[in-house]
């Protein structure tokens, strides 16, 4: 089905494209509090053991708080369309940091810049160092993609259920979106900062993160966000 | 402002006066007046009338004839006797005719505690000859009269009397009849009573030294001699301005003497009873509503009234039941309502912008399904609000209603619910604007109109019913509007459902279905001032 011949297809492209209405893309994304993907707490990500000239250094980073991901918007084709395909039941967004769109006010606590700071444990040689910060800033995101499907529930259309499937974020590395810094109090500080913004330990941290934000329990949080904004969709 | 009672009386009055009216022509109603003994009441008839002595001049003229007489006759000389030195009239047998020639003028009303104070003016005379088989002689008295004197004689001071006997006929002009009645209620709560009582019928001058009575007849039976000049000495006494006020207090006495106020009365409570009875349906003892301190009537008459209306617009044999009333307006129809287009504000739902909202085909069924109920229907001294419930009476019996090109049957009430039916159209605004078009219906019960009905007019040829803030609350209402869409499209469907069952876009619908209805309310209201002005004039022979 196309959006020619299928007038749901428009509709779901106005839903998710109009600012003002319920069912935004960055709306459904926001919650103040922290149940979709703005703001986003990440228990632990862990980077695993790196050698360093023989030294086995360790990096776990934990309660990064990630802010600004719902300042996004729809994606645009080269020929001007929103992205946004629909197989069935299921939708399919790509979306682009930041937003834009005009009509779209960015709430208080979006962050102009998404921005992520976290606790960082690190082990040198098995050996714990006094706790250190992470903080980082993703200048832009090139492919936030959702999957979401709505579903009648036992009550019928007003209980119609979104659930979100997939949900990553894709960055352009190589162009430097993402920039890491790190506060640790050991002579390693300036390496690590520098091994941790290298492309492929961001992508190893990308890929980490989009494990954890799509994980059951993020999807299943954000599934119920979107259902109670399911009112763009014309129930209560 | 028209009272009630001041509506009531200018209604009647020009059929009280038309002789093709066979329910209200007054002569014809005069001529069914009963005694109890079920003898016609008219021409009323009467025993003796004392009228008393007859002073002044021509008294003492007629005194000094019959002394002559009885003089001559017994050749003794006599003088009236000074302690009754005038002639005693008395009218031992008397008919007063031509009562039914007469026409209601001006009324008065006034309201009081318990209803109303009516004067009626009636003037004499009105028809001539035969009018409809009913003979009008003009008001005329007749009957026999008596005449005595109290004679002294003046050798022996021995008291002697001189009686003259005869008959008389009498045409009494320059004089109206007002009669005074009174319009009450007696009993309390659901077992009162309308009566209307006349307590007074006067006959009154309309010009100075009126009435005036011309004797069309007087004879004296007796052989008396100077009988020429005793008749004249009667005839002066009798049209004297003194002994013609005695005349007219016998006559009012006999107008409203407690027999003849009794048939007035029997008769008119029957009529009265009749005729709200045929207009509103008869109220079976104890079934009036007992009202709260929120009705506020001018006078319990008034109420009385509106409780009789009460009654009738939920009684389904009244052909004031408001179902049919309601089945029965034929421009516009509203059983089924029906709107060619309805345009519907720009919406904003959840942050989306909807357009272009048009309902085409509107068609609202099962509204004539409709109750005031008694407890929420109140008069407001010269205007009624209620709040009227659709959809809330089981299906009716079959009826015949009337529609341009013919009438057609109906249950009256439908059966619930009340159902509503539109294609409609419109545009979600966003990124690609997205057309719509399908259709609605819907089921709605739990829908309450309320309503302002002001009757105006000084007649009920002039009897205007305005419906104001007639508007539709659906607040309580429960509806369930399934969409289908063109071309079909399931999930679209299921969405517009949704969107059509949200509150606030009810509420924009019906407030443009209210807009369209108060439109209308000018053909409405003319609508209900025909069914209502035909109810009555059906029940007073036009």
């Amino acid at each position: 089905m196309t959006a020619d011949d299928n007038p749901l297809i428009d509709m779901i492209e106005n839903i998710l494209l109009t600012p003002s209405s319920d069912f935004y893309i960055a709306t459904i994304l926001h919650d103040p509090n922290g149940g979709a993907l703005d703001p986003r707490t990440i228990d632990s990500v862990d980077l695993g053991t790196i050698s360093l000239e023989g030294v086995q250094i360790g990096i776990v980073i934990r309660n990064l708080v990630v802010r600004g991901l719902s300042n996004v918007q729809v994606a645009f084709d080269s020929e001007g369309n929103p992205e946004i395909s629909v197989d069935g039941d299921s939708v399919t967004f790509h979306a682009v940091l930041p937003n834009q769109q005009a009509g779209y006010t960015r709430p208080p606590d979006v962050p102009a810049v998404a921005a992520a700071h976290g606790d960082l444990d690190v082990t040198i040689a098995g050996q714990p160092m006094p706790p250190g910060t992470i903080l980082l800033t993703i200048s832009a995101v090139q492919d936030l993609k959702g999957v979401f499907t709505a579903t009648e529930g036992a009550g019928g259309l007003s209980t119609v259920e979104i659930t979100f499937t997939a949900l990553s974020v894709g960055l352009d590395l190589a162009a430097g979106v993402m920039k890491i810094t790190v506060d640790l109090a050991t002579v390693f500080k300036e390496t690590i900062n520098h091994i941790l913004n290298q492309p492929d330990m961001q992508a190893s941290f990308l890929e980490k993160v989009n494990a954890q934000i799509s994980s059951p329990d993020v999807l299943a949080s954000l599934s119920q966000v979107a259902t109670k904004a399911r009112a763009a969709l014309g129930t209560n | 402002m028209t009272t009630l009672m001041g509506f009531i009386l200018n209604t009647i009055k020009p059929r009280v006066n038309d002789p093709a009216n066979a329910k209200m022509w007054l002569p014809a109603l005069l001529m069914q007046l009963r005694n109890d003994d079920g003898t016609p009441t008219l021409p009323i008839h009467a025993g003796r009338q004392d009228l008393g002595a007859l002073t002044g001049t021509n008294g003492a003229f007629v005194a000094d004839t019959f002394n002559s007489v009885y003089s001559i006759m017994n050749q003794v000389n006599t003088e009236p006797d000074p302690d009754a030195a005038f002639p005693l009239l008395t009218l031992p047998d008397v008919t007063l005719d031509g009562l039914q020639n007469m026409k209601p003028g001006n009324t008065n009303d006034r309201p009081v505690a318990d209803g109303y104070i009516v004067d009626i003016d009636l003037a004499f005379g009105a028809y001539s000859a035969e009018v409809e088989g009913i003979p009008m002689p003009p008001l005329t008295f007749s009957g026999r009269y008596e005449i005595e004197q109290k004679l002294r004689v003046v050798a022996t001071g021995a008291k002697e009397t001189i009686t003259g006997h005869g008959s008389f006929t009498v045409i009494v002009t320059d004089c109206k009849l007002v009669a005074t009645a009174a319009a009450a209620i007696t009993g309390s709560g659901a077992d009162r009573v309308n009566t209307i009582t006349v307590t007074a019928l006067q006959i009154v001058g309309t010009v100075p030294n009126a009435p005036n009575l011309n004797f069309t007849q007087l004879t004296l039976d007796d052989d008396l001699p100077q009988k020429e000049e005793v008749m004249a000495a009667i005839q002066d006494a009798l049209t004297d301005p003194q002994a013609s006020g005695a005349f007219i207090t016998a006559i009012n006495g006999m107008l409203s003497s407690g027999a003849n106020l009794e048939s007035v009365n029997r008769l008119l409570s029957e009529k009265t009873s009749g005729v709200l009875d045929g207009i509103f349906g008869p109220v079976a003892a104890g079934a009036l509503p007992v009202d709260g301190s929120e009705q506020k009537a001018l006078t319990p008459v008034d109420q009385y009234m509106f409780d009789r209306v009460r009654l009738a617009l939920a009684d389904p044999a009244s052909s004031w039941f408001l179902p049919l009333q309601l089945a029965s307006s034929d421009d516009p129809v509203l059983e089924p309502y029906s709107n060619p287009q309805v345009d519907v504000p720009d919406q904003t739902i959840k942050g989306l912008a909807y357009t272009h909202i048009v309902l085409t085909d509107v068609l609202v069924s099962g509204a004539s399904n409709a109750n005031a109920p008694l407890d929420v229907t109140i008069l407001a001294t010269s205007s009624f609000s209620s709040r009227i419930a659709l959809g809330s009476l089981p299906e009716g019996p079959t009826h015949s209603v009337p529609r341009q090109g013919g009438s057609v049957s109906m249950p009256v009430p439908p059966a619930p619910p009340v159902t509503f039916s539109a294609g409609f159209s419109l545009v979600q605004q966003g990124f690609k604007p997205v057309p719509l078009k399908g259709n609605i219906v819907a089921t709605i019960a739990n829908v309450f109109v309320p309503m302002t009905v002001t009757p105006t007019g000084a007649d009920v040829d002039h009897l205007t019913i305005t419906l104001s803030q007639v508007s539709a609350d659906v607040s309580a209402a429960q509806i369930s509007p399934t969409v289908s869409l063109d071309p079909p499209n399931g999930p679209l469907e299921q969405i517009l459902n949704m969107l059509f069952a949200k509150p606030d876009v009810q509420q924009q619908i019906l407030a443009a279905l209210n807009t369209a209805l108060a439109e209308q309310e000018g053909a409405i209201s003319q609508q209900f001032t025909q069914i209502a002005r035909s109810a009555i004039l059906s029940q007073i022979g036009n």
